[in-house]
């Protein structure tokens, strides 16, 4: 019956995410453009023609340096001046484009969307493998990387947001390593962890948080039992092959390792570019530099399907009560290990560690952060973690069948819901709200940050005007709308010209609500008395973008 | 020594979060209205202000009343004096 039972859920696994990668595949090209792409396209030649310069690999280089020189725009920065990005998939990506001589923008920036969502696909596999470490049940472990992939949010950023989610993934396939070593600490597991640690740092160095922790539960377990002192070779192997790695997958540091990456460190917690740039958070305006405390908090509550908040609320209480009460009655001799007595406890400990201290740092240390949260998307790991050991835990308590039944009934038909909006939203997933908060959120928060609706746009106004050529436009918020012009056809980018905001030249205005500078004092971006509002699109009551025409 | 290192960092911690949920959160909300104050927004916001009062007075007939008019004109011709000599 067991063996019958495992046949059939490895089944349902399989199903599910061979569902998943075609859903993805089918739509990647549905997305539009950030406003990040560009210059991470840009970030990622701009490093790779000085690995190159390293190298015999003449002809390559000339190509990439074509490259560097055909990538142009008004408001795009030059890397060289902001070095501190990690290029774990900008380089490798912008290889790719060089060696399969792709040349059409809307192509290249395709290939890239499929290669984000590729490698979350590869991460939503091994979350699943971490849950299935964890809690020994392929249901759970099931259920969990639902919750994982059914984040609207994370869904929506895997297909363009190649900071992020990049750090997302690569956190997720470290963090299965660093279980692994939680388990049995070996020499190979050791050096598979210290790469993904090092990749998953060198895109953003939140990274750090796993061998951080990694190392201090190692001598949380010296502290309580001493024989774990055997295993002190293999942690300073550890720590050396970490740096190692990090060197070496980030070019930045090979010219000056340490000096640099405290750069890097400066510019993650004060990022200098923000001190110019208001947010609009909870219907005001505050600087990006100097963020209220409940800024994350706020920002996950309202973006996050609301069961996976209660549940994730419910599993924190619960091991931070396991751990409390661990905690208060440790004594000076014990049989078993001071803060956990088996090793699911230890992981769960780490998790909850994880994201406790990453959270408090945050907020407590003032750390710089723009568009919603997803700078921090990484927590969403950590997040999904605990909402699924919540459900795992109710579970364990329903001693009746039935019960256990109604259980997952009642999540799977959530999750159908989260499914419904993800359908609702598509392909602006990564701008969902959820059901509690999502009424008029445009006039609190910041809706479309990343000026993904730009595309949309454009091809609107192609099928409204069909008359001037070109139609100029006229941009009435904070988004460079000349990049999304890349994903049109080669004709139809001809006939769309961008004029910012010089508003007087423009036949039709565009705005999706984004302002750095606060709308009641700065008329930057008040829309002329001479256009009129000839369209909005609206998503579940939030207001996107809004159409304006020139009307004398 | 095991309990001490466990019980000296719990201290840490607490005095750490006592520290942030008071002084540290009365020092954020400063920073944020000393931000707020000498943010080039606010400069722009002063400055739009003087100008709309200027305008303002320009379009008035008689911008200063005859007892300030008077007690001006009387401080300018006081410091007139004084300069010369």
């Amino acid at each position: 019956m067991d063996i019958k039972n495992t046949n059939i859920s490895k089944i349902i696994t399989f199903l599910l995410f061979t569902i998943f990668f075609l859903i993805g595949v089918a739509t990647f090209k549905d997305y539009g453009i950030s406003i990040d792409e560009e210059f991470q396209r840009s970030n990622g030649f701009y490093w790779l023609n000085y690995v190159l310069s390293f190298t015999p690999f003449q002809e390559l280089n000339n190509a990439v340096s074509l490259k560097i020189a055909q990538i142009e725009g008004f408001t795009l920065p030059f890397p060289a001046d902001d070095p501190y990005y990690g290029v774990t998939f900008d380089l490798p990506a912008a290889f790719l484009e060089v060696i399969f001589k792709i040349d059409d923008p809307k192509n290249y920036f395709y290939f890239k969307h499929f290669l984000n969502f590729l490698l979350f696909f590869i991460a939503s596999i091994f979350f699943y493998k971490i849950l299935l470490n964890r809690f020994e049940n392929r249901y759970v472990a099931l259920i969990g990387t639902l919750f994982f992939v059914l984040s609207p949010r994370i869904y929506g950023n895997s297909f363009f947001n190649m900071k992020d989610i990049i750090s997302l993934s690569l956190l997720t396939i470290a963090l299965y390593y660093c279980f692994k070593l939680l388990d049995k600490i070996s020499y190979k597991n050791l050096l598979i962890f210290s790469i993904f640690a090092a990749l998953s740092t060198s895109q953003r160095m939140y990274g750090m948080c796993l061998p951080i922790s990694f190392l201090i539960f190692y001598s949380l377990s010296v502290l309580s039992n001493k024989k774990n002192l055997n295993d002190l070779p293999g942690i300073v192997f550890f720590c050396i092959s970490f740096f190692v790695f990090l060197t070496i997958f980030w070019p930045f540091l090979w010219s000056n390792p340490v000096e640099n990456f405290l750069l890097t460190f400066e510019h993650m917690t004060h990022h200098y570019f923000y001190e110019k740039i208001k947010l609009l958070f909870n219907g005001t305006y505050i600087s990006a530099n100097s963020l209220p405390y409940n800024y994350i908090l706020t920002w996950v509550l309202i973006s996050t399907p609301i069961l996976y908040t209660i549940l994730f609320l419910i599993g924190y209480i619960q091991i931070f009560k396991r751990f409390f009460l661990k905690f208060i009655h440790i004594k000076n001799k014990s049989y078993y290990y001071d803060l956990w007595r088996g090793v699911n406890e230890k992981k769960d400990l780490f998790i909850l560690f994880n994201i406790t201290c990453i959270v408090s740092y945050l907020i407590f240390f003032s750390i710089s952060m723009a568009n919603g949260w997803r700078h921090t998307f990484f927590i969403n790991i950590f997040i999904i973690y605990i909402s699924t050991y919540a459900f795992y835990c109710i579970n364990i308590n329903f001693k009746s069948i039935l019960k256990r039944k109604l259980l997952f009934g009642s999540i799977i038909f959530y999750l159908i819901f989260v499914i419904y909006k993800m359908v609702v939203y598509h392909p602006f997933q990564n701008l969902y709200f959820n059901s509690f908060f999502n009424q008029a959120s445009h006039k609190y928060f910041e809706v479309d940050y990343w000026g993904l609706s730009g595309r949309k746009f454009l091809e609107d106004i192609l099928v409204i005007e069909k008359k001037i050529d070109p139609i100029k436009i006229g941009v009435a918020s904070y988004l460079p709308l000349e990049r999304s012009v890349k994903l049109l056809d080669k004709n139809e980018r001809k006939k769309i010209e961008i004029v910012g905001q010089e508003y007087e030249n423009a036949h039709y205005l565009y705005s999706n609500l984004i302002s750095e500078v606060d709308k009641r004092y700065n008329d930057k971006y008040k829309i002329p008395s001479n256009f009129s509002k000839i369209g909005e699109f609206v998503i579940e009551g939030i207001t996107v973008y809004e159409i304006y025409k020139k009307v004398n | 020594m095991k309990l001490f290192v466990y019980k000296t960092l719990f201290v840490v911690v607490c005095i750490f979060l006592l520290f942030q949920l008071t002084v540290g959160a009365k020092l954020k909300q400063f920073e944020e209205k000393l931000a707020n104050y000498k943010s080039q927004e606010n400069v722009e916001n002063i400055k739009n202000k003087i100008r709309k009062e200027l305008k303002n007075a320009v379009q008035k007939e008689n911008y200063l009343s005859a007892e300030d008019a008077k007690l001006i004109n009387q401080f300018i011709n006081k410091l007139k004096k004084e300069l010369s000599n």
